[in-house]
């Protein structure tokens, strides 16, 4: 009982039970939704987010050497097979063209969905989430480039997130693949609504799908543009399984993403005024 | 807290870099585990506080949910200190383990209460086992290392060796 009562030790237990009440608090209080950084943070992360963007540019400077010095045994029939590749690609880019025009007249027609208004801000991915089991970015842009919280994040592939943390240099984009994330989904081809929401490193689920919708493996997604992050009609991916249980009104769906998380370097920010 | 900077820059940019996109080792963990060893100071819990303040930088994990398991994990390391001993690296990565088993468990009991869905949790342990086997198998370089940066002068005073 003396040893208990001695002074650090008591100091020692109220001191834990003090923290651990405040970070169940804290815990409680996290809403994964966007953070607001603070002094310290900022601090912290516009110090060390330069010397990650230095890791990321010598690895893209070695990467190179190799790529330009190293391997060219076989360069001239990669020559050859690229040129025309280039000129296939430039055929499809015509006929793309062409797409383009025909659809920009038909949604003038149909009044379907919007432009996005949105100025754009190009990033290059300086570094990642310090825990593997969030799916997060950190980008070279923060709010001196213009970037605000809850702004847009694509690549020409499609949805990459959104930005959750922003400092004044960096900001940290909450990606689709994270299942703090939930996005209003709808499938192209069925019009069916359901929410998206991250799983692993690979693959999204949608929810809230219900059973009669007949959505087939293989078939697109877009956002719908509800909510107040993402504008209607980008490309989030495509059905890579359904499974129907035998109870339940709802179908599991899981999504491929149509970015490619493992090899993404560059992503444009869509900034949400 | 440099070595926790270095240790953050490694997980988040140069294993990266090299490729390692899925796994991200939580060095921070380790960290708090020696210090739990090897302090018997009652400020401890305010160390643990810090760390994982400065880890919140690197992850939008946040500061809580790390602080509650790491004191949690504290407490376990300070009940079971005299049963423990690091005499060999073997028993050492197998502690090691085993706590950051513990931790797993306390942050997930609190994750799922939050997020209600378990596939996200096997997912995540998915993730958090190969992990830290890894973490468990470098622990004994990491304490050797921590050591000798901890090295105090009144070392008597600090509890036991790693």
């Amino acid at each position: 009982m003396v040893t208990f009562l001695e002074t650090p030790k008591r100091l020692k237990l109220i001191l834990n039970v003090l923290l651990l009440l405040i970070s169940l608090y804290g815990a409680a209080k996290k809403d994964f939704i966007v953070d607001e950084s603070t002094f310290f943070q900022r601090l912290v992360i516009n110090t060390t987010a330069p010397m990650q963007q230095f890791v990321f540019n010598l690895r893209s400077s070695v990467l190179l050497f190799f790529r330009h010095y190293i391997f060219i045994v076989n360069a001239s029939m990669e020559n050859d097979q690229l040129t025309k590749k280039v000129h296939d690609l430039e055929y499809t880019i015509f006929q793309l063209g062409e797409i383009k025009r025909e659809n920009e007249r038909l949604k003038e027609l149909l009044k379907f969905g919007e432009e996005i208004p949105r100025e754009k801000v190009l990033a290059q991915v300086v570094g990642f989430d310090s825990s593997s089991e969030f799916k997060v970015l950190r980008i070279n842009k923060g709010l001196r480039d213009g970037v605000v919280l809850k702004s847009t994040v694509v690549t020409g592939q499609g949805l990459v997130g959104y930005v959750y943390r922003v400092s004044d240099y960096f900001s940290d984009i909450l990606t689709i693949l994270d299942q703090n994330g939930r996005i209003d989904a709808i499938v192209t081809r069925t019009r069916s609504h359901g929410i998206v929401q991250g799983l692993s490193h690979s693959k999204c689920i949608m929810k809230y799908v219900t059973r009669t919708e007949p959505v087939e493996v293989g078939d697109e997604l877009i956002t719908a543009g509800l909510g107040n992050i993402y504008p209607k009609g980008l490309r989030i991916g495509s059905i890579a399984s359904i499974e129907k249980e035998s109870y339940g009104i709802t179908q599991l769906i899981e999504i491929n993403p149509s970015v490619n998380f493992r090899k993404l370097e560059e992503v444009i920010v869509l900034i949400n005024k | 807290m440099l070595l926790l900077l270095f240790f953050e820059m490694m997980a988040t940019a140069i294993i990266p870099a090299l490729g390692i996109v899925k796994y991200r080792p939580l060095f921070y963990m380790l960290i708090v585990i020696f210090l739990a060893f090897k302090l018997e100071t009652p400020l401890l819990p305010l160390m643990i506080l810090s760390i994982q303040w400065l880890h919140s930088a690197f992850t939008i994990e946040g500061w809580a949910i790390g602080t509650f398991a790491g004191i949690l994990t504290s407490i376990a390391i300070g009940s079971l200190k005299d049963l423990m001993h690091f005499n060999s690296k073997f028993v050492t990565m197998v502690s090691v383990q085993l706590l950051l088993f513990f931790w797993f468990i306390v942050e997930s009991v609190l994750l799922y209460v939050k997020v209600e869905e378990f596939r996200y949790i096997v997912e995540r342990f998915k993730l958090f086992f190969p992990e830290s086997i890894v973490l468990a198998i470098i622990s004994p370089f990491i304490f050797s290392i921590l050591d000798r940066l901890w090295k105090d002068p009144e070392e008597d005073k600090m509890g036991v060796d790693v």
